[in-house]
């Protein structure tokens, strides 16, 4: 069986999109671990409602020059990194996607920036008069759509493009070759490129930006249902190990709608959450125990890299992203290692919250743990989300770092088999 | 076996995690605690705000006015804002006073736009004292002429820092000059366009009661009706509901309102909490 899933997933590896999406990740681990780094700190001290601005008093501490200041820092620097991460990726997913076939890569990098450069003007021309670009199309939480762009291109490439070797010295003469020799693919890419803002444009395509999963989103925040709220999971974390994180990424931010807050009034009446009128709404069920604030998957990997150091990249990868990822900024780590449409990971990505909230319904039905009513301070550590959020209950403190274990568990064997992939990737990567 | 060097980063991390989490643990305790008493709280004041070149003695009389029919007395408190915002109480409430009156007045009582941002800014940090001092959820607002200017821009400008915790339940104002003293309607000065652009911010739960006096057919002596029905520009269609009502006849002119007994009425009737009902025996229905 184990055999059987390695060769599947090893052939999976093969394919030429897994490849370069592959190389592409590992070449934006750096600029992903800043921007998760910047997230944090703007999240624990730069926001009204950061965790560390407000145990600490800082608004009483801190002068207002610094505040901004740092506010302004990080704000900027998630912006250059998280939010035109898609420039990045399809430069690097186009370049790679070329190289694999001995095409100038460089030449297939820039025209795949150009594309995804003109989509994102295609899908805010009009709109918002003030930002010229929204960034929605090149965000990190849309990856997916840059990678897919980077790779069509890249495939134009290797069907048009003429066969590319790298010289040692590029004189002017040489260059002005490869721009000619890259005139035909560059063309027919902008043309396809062109093609698809236009469509963007006239059909007011609102291609990945939070709007379009705002069903999604607002029927998992107001469901009570708790079929329901499986079925939407999964297709929530799918889309997030696709690079589509939008969905993921509203419900695990602050959530405030009339179910919460009746939830919240309930609670604050009766002093206690146990007879709450929404016992299993979605949100925060997902929130507190099926990502568990990042720690449900990301967290626990990066626990069993530190803990089995078989692959040294990987366990630099972990000890770089373990502050991160304890506060609920995975980011960095799902880049890094990658999670992101790695097809090791796409079963546990979707399974782990998936059982996570199975027993976490169980036990609250058997009145065990109360339910989850408070808001979080932003930045709050994952582990302790479900905690803070029942005011401070210790059996749901304990269930919650049993639950954990249960995730360290059950990824065991999943590490074990991607480090067997791993290792078979670096032999044919050798050949 | 190696001794794993990357256990000791582990441990660090939990430790960061315990060292945060305590401090937390109890922030958020008593965060919750405080909430809980916020939302218990059966406290509705009526905040009021005199307008300019009056002071917090400006309702006296209005209040004794108003506690003469009621059973129980309106406690009142009176806080006085000086120009470095620094907060002098007088008055306290009464131990099962629910309503109490808050008059807020400003050492700086003078007219105009400039000092109207200046006053609501003073209004702001006494509402953040009274807010920490007294809990409650909900209160009545009331402001005689330029007071309910302040209102209204505190109310665009402020109120959105609180709306979440605390409602304005209603909005009085008596005599207001929402386009100072111009007659004319079709000039409509700064401050009334700067209220008409952001009332958006008014809170679409509110109701609002705008009175007038009428000295005669065009004025309450001082301000004009037309200034006061510029109201309409700023509340209608935005607020839940935006009600204008005249009293003439005697003490109709602008400085005699507060004491005007059709004023003290609508006071009594729109703005306060009605007495509780006597129980009846609830109507049987049903099959005869």
């Amino acid at each position: 069986m184990t055999k059987f899933t390695i060769n599947f997933i090893g052939r999976l590896q093969e394919f030429s999109f897994f490849r370069a999406t592959r190389r592409t990740m590992a070449m934006l681990m750096p600029i992903a671990v800043v921007g998760s780094y910047f997230k944090l700190l703007g999240d624990l001290i730069f926001t009204p409602n950061g965790l560390i601005y407000n145990i600490f008093n800082l608004d009483k501490v801190l002068s207002d020059h610094i505040w901004y200041g740092g506010s302004f820092v990080c704000r900027g620097m998630v912006e250059i990194t998280f939010g035109v991460f898609g420039v990045y990726a399809s430069y690097f997913m186009a370049r790679y996607t070329a190289r694999l076939y001995h095409k100038d890569s460089t030449m297939a990098g820039l025209t795949a920036v150009l594309i995804m450069l003109f989509c994102s003007y295609a899908s805010s021309s009009g709109r918002n008069a003030r930002m010229p670009f929204t960034a929605s199309l090149l965000q990190i939480n849309a990856v997916f759509i840059a990678l897919i762009v980077g790779y069509c291109v890249g495939q134009i490439f290797h069907l048009l493009g003429k066969d590319f070797s790298y010289v040692e010295y590029e004189g002017t003469k040489v260059i002005q070759k490869r721009a000619g020799d890259a005139v035909l693919p560059s063309a027919v890419s902008l043309l396809l490129g062109v093609f698809l803002g236009i469509l963007i444009y006239e059909l007011q395509l609102k291609l990945l930006n939070s709007a379009s999963f705002n069903e999604i989103v607002s029927r998992v925040q107001t469901t009570n249902n708790f079929g329901e709220v499986l079925l939407l999971t999964t297709v929530i974390t799918f889309l997030d190990w696709l690079g589509i994180g939008y969905p993921l990424r509203s419900l695990t931010g602050m959530v405030n709608n009339a179910f919460t807050a009746e939830n919240l009034t309930y609670t604050l009446k009766h002093g206690n959450s146990w007879n709450v009128p929404y016992k299993y709404l979605g949100s925060s069920l997902i929130n507190s125990y099926g990502i568990m604030g990042g720690a449900s998957v990301v967290l626990a990997v990066i626990v069993l890299l530190l803990i089995r150091r078989d692959n040294r990249e990987n366990e630099i990868n972990a000890k770089i992203n373990l502050l991160s990822a304890a506060f609920g900024s995975s980011l960095g780590f799902a880049v890094g290692l990658p999670l992101i449409l790695n097809p090791v990971f796409i079963l546990p990505s979707i399974l782990i919250p998936l059982i996570n909230m199975t027993i976490a319904v169980a036990v609250i039905s058997l009145h065990i743990i109360p339910v989850c009513v408070y808001q979080n301070l932003k930045g709050t550590p994952g582990l302790l989300v479900s905690f803070f959020g029942t005011n401070g209950s210790w059996a749901t403190l304990f269930f919650t770092l049993l639950l954990f274990l249960l995730d360290i568990f059950l990824l065991l064997p999943v590490i074990k088999i991607n480090e067997k992939i791993e290792l078979r990737i670096k032999n044919q990567e050798m050949e | 076996m190696h001794k794993n060097p990357n256990y000791k980063w582990l441990i660090l991390v939990i430790i960061i995690i315990i060292m945060l989490a305590v401090p937390s643990f109890f922030w958020m305790k008593k965060d919750n605690k405080s909430r809980a008493e916020l939302s218990k709280s059966l406290l509705s004041p009526v905040i009021m705000v005199p307008g300019s070149s009056a002071t917090t003695e400006r309702f006296n009389q209005l209040i004794d006015e108003l506690n003469k029919t009621t059973l129980n007395r309106h406690s009142v408190i009176k806080i006085r804002v000086s120009r470095e915002a620094k907060l002098t109480y007088s008055g306290s409430i009464g131990k099962n006073d629910l309503e109490p009156f808050i008059i807020i007045g400003f050492d700086n009582n003078k007219d105009g736009y400039s000092n109207i941002k200046k006053q609501a800014k003073w209004l702001n940090v006494a509402f953040e004292s009274l807010i920490q001092n007294y809990k409650f959820n909900n209160f009545k607002a009331f402001g005689h002429s330029n007071g309910g200017l302040i209102w209204t821009y505190w109310l665009e400008h402020y109120y959105s820092e609180y709306s979440n915790d605390i409602k304005i339940k209603k909005l009085m104002t008596l005599g207001t000059p929402y386009n100072f003293t111009e007659n004319n309607i079709n000039n409509r000065t700064q401050m009334l366009a700067d209220f008409i652009k952001k009332r958006s911010a008014l809170p679409t739960n509110l109701k609002v009661y705008s009175l007038s006096g009428g000295k005669n057919y065009e004025s309450d002596g001082i301000v004009p009706e037309s200034s006061v029905a510029a109201g309409k520009f700023i509340f209608q269609k935005q607020v839940k509901n935006y009600t204008a009502i005249t009293v003439t006849g005697e003490k109709a002119d602008h400085s005699d309102l507060p004491q005007n007994k059709q004023v003290i009425q609508a006071i009594r009737q729109y703005l306060l909490k009605k007495p509780e009902k006597p129980l009846k025996p609830a109507k049987r229905k049903g099959n005869h």
